[in-house]
């Protein structure tokens, strides 16, 4: 695993869910199975955690470990101060009362009403009726759903349904939220709403929430922090920032650059060569870059500059991405001009 | 249908001296009651048994929250062995076991006993078959929520599948019906039996036409009431 150290992973103390050398291994088929190969994480308290990966990769089945809905082959997994690995039962039910879990399908009960959806969890910890009737109302208000209390899940749209999941999720005052893959059966729209709502359970109650996903735009509008999983192992783990900078494998590049442009190659190279005489290279964009300064003082130097293609993001609070730029003016004055680019940022030459 | 069976009631009434009506009201309303009786008895027996043995099938399946393969392995095979005998042979063939356990092999309260292995078998597949059809998601969500496996049978799985069981307990309430007249054979009283020994043997079609006609109304009505609430639990 490629580990990117950061401030961010040395400054929680108490972890929420760690995981030590987990696998997880299925015998059903001819075959076994290593869904989840030797993972150890650490998922610190009050953060948002993204697993991501493609289908298949063992997401899932780590999340399903987590709360113990799957027993760990070997390893361990502590979620809190509760082992759950090799727990029993009655244990394994008191721990997931203080876990709570959204689907990518809701899962909704559609014999009982958005208001019975919700009771049910707050019956499962045997509060008293009249606490629970209360406890409801406050959790669709946090929701937004205060007046579909009545209404059944067959009345809601995917985005509310959503939410009365979420709102389900909450009714015990968990410590821990496991979102797995919450929002890919959702619009784009729908689907901010509700990773929203996911950054507010995080921001105003504290909870700590594991988010599975396959969508790089979902690590990096909520995200702090990712872990990149293939073929049941995790290949990279890091702040997001830092993961979507310098992503360091194969798999990181790949979802990297569904948000992020990366550095034109191949055939996208070619392409833009051929349309444009200039020269062209690719800088990178960070909050610290003084491109502006540089770029503003090109005319100068002879030097003038078209921006060709590229992308920004903005990441935990902060800017990055890459831009193209074409370069146009005497061999020298642009050699001139990249020098002063790399003084202050990486540049790359974009070459077929 | 109708039509026919009123020609016929017609022709009959011809041929054959006139039914004492005055005599045949209270005995057809007393073998009514008796089927009612029969079919109640049986259905609330062998609904309930037949449930927790449709539920034990469903959730010792592979990957449900009670999974073991030989529970699951032995009650296909119990059921797949009753079932396929036509009742009247397994009311026989169950004599032995009657003598053993009820001490007769007539009268209603053999019937009764009859029906109730013939049915709890029906509906424990029925209860099977309409549980299959839930979204296992629901049940992985109360999981996750730490809920119980008592809770989860009876507070998820029973009421997400409560419409399609209104169904398919109707539809084996029927059935019932008609083992109960079948059960006329062994002298259970009843409509069945009343239709056989008052009707059919000594040749008098009135009778056996009145008692098939509530046969059918009761069949008719059940049907309809199970219908509208069916309708009722499933919103549609
Ligand atoms: N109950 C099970 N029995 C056998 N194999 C399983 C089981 N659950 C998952 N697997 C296998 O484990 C591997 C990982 O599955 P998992 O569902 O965790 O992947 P995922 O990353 O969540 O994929 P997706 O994005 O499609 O949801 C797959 O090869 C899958 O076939
Ligand atoms: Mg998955």
């Amino acid at each position: 695993m490629t580990e990117h150290t950061s401030p961010v992973s040395e400054a929680h103390s108490s972890d929420m869910v760690v995981l030590d050398h987990v696998t997880k291994v299925f015998r059903t088929g001819k075959t076994p199975v290593r869904a989840v190969d030797d993972v150890s994480l650490r998922i610190g308290r009050g953060q948002i955690y993204a697993i991501i990966g493609y289908s298949g990769a063992g997401k899932s089945t780590l999340v399903r470990l987590i709360n113990g809905l799957e027993s760990t082959t070997s390893g361990t997994l502590t979620v809190e101060d509760t082992t759950i690995s090799g727990a029993k039962e009655p244990e394994l039910r008191k721990a997931r009362t203080n876990i709570g879990m959204i689907f990518q399908q809701f899962n909704l009960m559609n014999s009982k009403t958005v208001a019975g959806n919700v009771d049910f969890p707050l019956k499962v910890a045997g509060w008293p009726a009249a606490r629970r009737r209360k406890r409801v109302q406050e959790l669709l208000e946090f929701v937004g759903l205060g007046s579909r209390a009545k209404s059944y899940p067959e009345q809601l749209s995917g985005g509310q349904k959503q939410r009365v999941g979420i709102a389900r999720s909450l009714a015990n005052e968990p410590s821990l939220l496991l979102a797995d893959e919450s929002t890919s059966a959702l619009d784009p729209e729908t689907t901010e709403e509700v990773l929203g709502l996911l950054k507010k359970v995080n921001e105003e109650l504290g909870i700590t929430v594991v988010v599975i996903t396959h969508e790089m735009d979902v690590v990096a509008s909520i995200a702090d922090r990712v872990a990149v999983m293939e073929n049941g192992k995790v290949v990279e783990e890091g702040n997001v920032y830092d993961v979507f900078s310098n992503p360091q494998t194969a798999p990181a590049r790949r979802f990297v650059s569904t948000t992020v442009k990366p550095t034109p190659s191949g055939d996208r190279a070619s392409e833009l060569i051929e349309r444009h005489k200039g020269y062209l290279v690719s800088v990178e964009v960070t909050d610290h870059t003084d491109l502006g300064d540089v770029l503003s003082k090109l005319g100068d130097r002879k030097v003038r500059f078209n921006i060709v293609e590229g992308g920004l993001e903005t990441l935990q609070g902060r800017t990055y991405g890459k831009l193209t730029l074409e370069l146009l003016g005497e061999i020298s004055a642009v050699d001139a001009a990249v020098e002063q680019l790399k003084l202050v940022t990486n540049v790359q030459e974009v070459r077929a | 249908m109708t039509l026919n069976s009123h020609s016929l009631i017609a022709a009959t009434l011809e041929a054959k001296p006139k039914t004492d009506w005055a005599e045949v009201r209270p005995e057809l309303l007393q073998a009514t009651l008796e089927t009612i009786q029969m079919v109640a008895i049986t259905m609330v027996i062998a609904g309930i048994g037949g449930f927790l043995i449709g539920l034990l099938l469903y959730t010792t399946r592979r990957g449900n929250i009670l999974q073991n393969r030989p529970l699951n392995f032995v009650l296909n095979l119990v059921v797949n062995f009753v079932r396929p005998i036509p009742f009247i042979i397994l009311l026989v063939a169950l004599g032995p076991v009657m003598l053993a356990t009820i001490g007769t092999t007539i009268e209603m309260k053999a019937a009764v006993f009859g029906m109730v292995v013939a049915a709890v078998f029906a509906v424990a597949r029925i209860v099977e078959q309409n549980l299959v059809s839930i979204d296992p998601g629901v049940i992985e969500a109360a999981r996750a929520m730490g809920a119980s496996k008592a809770r989860i049978m009876f507070s998820v799985i029973l009421p997400e599948a409560l419409g399609p069981l209104v169904l398919g307990y109707t539809f084996l309430l029927i059935g019932v019906v008609d083992m109960s007249a079948m059960a006329g054979y062994i002298g259970a009283g009843g409509l069945g039996d009343y239709a056989l020994s008052k009707g059919y043997q000594r040749f008098n079609w009135d009778i056996t036409m009145a008692s098939v006609l509530i046969i059918i109304v009761m069949v008719q009505f059940v049907q309809l009431f199970g219908n509208w609430l069916a309708r009722k639990i499933m919103r549609r």
